[in-house]
């Protein structure tokens, strides 16, 4: 897998936010949902190529962190920012990709391809009609060939293994090239090999795209041993601890 | 049958009802929300028993009331997320409750029930004027709003991520979700017009291989059952909607045997690799 830092990437990066600024910080964050607090005073910083893994069960409070950093929860203002940018503010995501849960991937009931779906999640590319074009396909061709899934671009997503559903989730998330991959539980639901394979190919892409990511899983022990992981935290009752 | 004016009228009705219907019931039921057609069709009498009663047109009462109910159901559904399906139930109980009121008050019983089951003589000049303009304006907006409503289909915070207006094309199909209901409740019937929505999109779902296919075949399904429906309706003298229920039952049956024995036969071609 080949560097492909462009210069439209550079210049996005430069244009957005500075480039000084750390990929992702948060500052006390806290959360309720209604009263009783689910997050309390979480705080990380993320800097440009480096990873980032939260580690924890069921309830402890991930998944609404997670939702918080996409922006799906209103958080207070001043607490999370992204590429240096408000979250509460942030419209424009294209420096964001998002791999999410295995169990909203089960949701696609319909017989969509991995190549309709990647020639269909460029819409900022698109003209007034949000219709994929020849050359829609051809990116997501690319793409599809770059993650060894180009063989199975015409197959029905539903027809498609774990890991492969996975691995063309993660093309779909990659072929925007952000420069920050959010990872919600990506290997729950996938069998041990591909969760391995899923696994190494974050591992490409931070050493060779130069990538930043979260990883929020409770796969610990696979992790720590698949993963270059710069920094790991447990998430326990809403309070994020170093690991 | 073409030689008589209402026979011409209610066949350019469902020709463009036809088509309007499935490409409305594919965005349901990939957004998995196919009851609230069931929802709406339901409340529509409501607003037809409403439009007798007051003297104004029945699908422009129904028209109102379906408006007003889906924008109700979106909105509970949004702020409650947890409670799934209980809006539309709820709104499709309010809306049963109101009509079997209404219904006691509407001038003579025949008109109301033949909202029910549809009727092949329905259709009005100014029907077959409102069905072309809604075809254009759910056709332009399923081709305008084609990957939007993809990735919405996949996950709407996906999607948003991804650039799409989520709020803004669920609000513009909800709206063509509920005009399309209630202009159909007419010639298909309230009763059934839900299963009009979902039932060519489920045959497609089991012979289709991607999304486009899906798309072609439900809009080709749809117009099908519609136009032979009607058909069947004239010359067996039954109630259209009835006729195009129990054609489109035949086609799902025929589509999920057509899967069940194309999935056999990969099976074998897999073994005999082996």
């Amino acid at each position: 897998m080949s560097s492909k830092n462009t210069k439209d990437q550079k210049d996005h990066l430069n244009k957005g936010q500075n480039a000084n600024n750390p990929v992702i910080m948060v500052n006390n964050l806290a959360f309720a949902y209604v009263e009783d607090p689910v997050l309390t005073d979480i705080n990380f910083t993320l800097h440009s190529q480096e990873s980032l893994a939260i580690y924890g069960a069921n309830g402890s409070g991930k998944s609404t962190l997670m939702r918080l950093l996409l922006g799906e929860l209103s958080s207070a203002k001043d607490t999370i920012y992204i590429f240096g940018q408000d979250v509460t503010e942030k419209k424009d995501w294209r420096d964001v990709g998002y791999v999410p849960q295995m169990n909203v991937t089960k949701n696609v009931s319909f017989p969509v391809t991995p190549l309709e779906m990647l020639a269909s999640c460029q819409i900022r590319k698109m003209g007034f009609i949000k219709m994929p074009g020849k050359k829609h396909y051809e990116v997501a061709r690319k793409t599809l060939k770059r993650f060894s899934l180009l063989d199975y671009g015409k197959v029905p997503f539903t027809e498609l293994s774990g890991g492969l559903q996975q691995r063309t989730m993660i093309a779909r998330a990659m072929l925007a090239e952000p420069n920050l991959l959010i990872l919600d539980e990506p290997t729950a639901g996938v069998d041990e090999q591909n969760k391995k394979d899923f696994l190494q190919l974050l591992n490409t892409l931070k050493d060779e795209d130069g990538i930043s990511y979260v990883l929020v899983t409770h796969e610990k022990d696979l992790v720590e041993q698949m993963v270059n992981i710069d920094q790991a935290y447990e998430i326990r009752n809403g309070v994020l601890e170093n690991v | 049958m073409f030689e008589f004016a209402f026979m011409q009228r209610t066949l350019i009705v469902g020709l463009f009802l036809g088509m309007s219907i499935p490409l409305i019931g594919i965005i349901m039921v990939n957004r998995r929300t196919s009851m609230m057609g069931d929802a709406l069709s339901h409340t529509s009498l409501a607003g037809v028993a409403l439009g007798l009663i007051l003297g104004i047109n029945p699908s422009l009462g129904a028209a109102a009331i379906c408006i007003v109910s889906a924008f109700l159901i979106e909105t509970l559904r949004e702020r409650f997320p947890q409670y799934g399906d209980m809006a539309t139930a709820v709104i499709m109980s309010i809306g049963l409750g109101a009509a079997s009121i209404l219904s006691d008050f509407t001038p003579g019983g025949n008109s109301l029930e033949s909202y029910l089951f549809g009727s092949i003589a329905a259709a009005s000049p100014s029907d077959v004027i409102v069905s072309a303009v809604l075809f254009l304006f759910v056709l332009m907006a399923s081709i305008f709003f084609y990957s939007g409503l993809l990735n919405i289909s996949i996950d709407p915070n996906l999607a948003r991520i991804d650039g799409v207006h989520v709020r803004t094309i669920n609000s513009i199909f909800t709206l063509l979700t509920a005009i399309t209901v209630a202009l159909s409740a007419k010639t298909v019937g309230i009763l059934l017009v839900s299963s009009l929505l979902v039932i060519p999109v489920a045959c497609s779902l089991f012979v289709a291989r991607s999304y486009k296919q899906m798309y072609i075949m439900s809009v080709a399904l749809g117009l099908g059952f519609m136009m032979i429906g009607l058909t069947m309706s004239w010359y067996m003298e039954i109630k259209p909607g009835g006729a195009i229920i129990l054609l489109a039952t035949t086609g799902l049956i025929i589509s999920a045997l057509y899967a069940r024995f194309r999935k056999i036969k990969h099976k074998n071609n897999r073994m005999a690799e082996i």
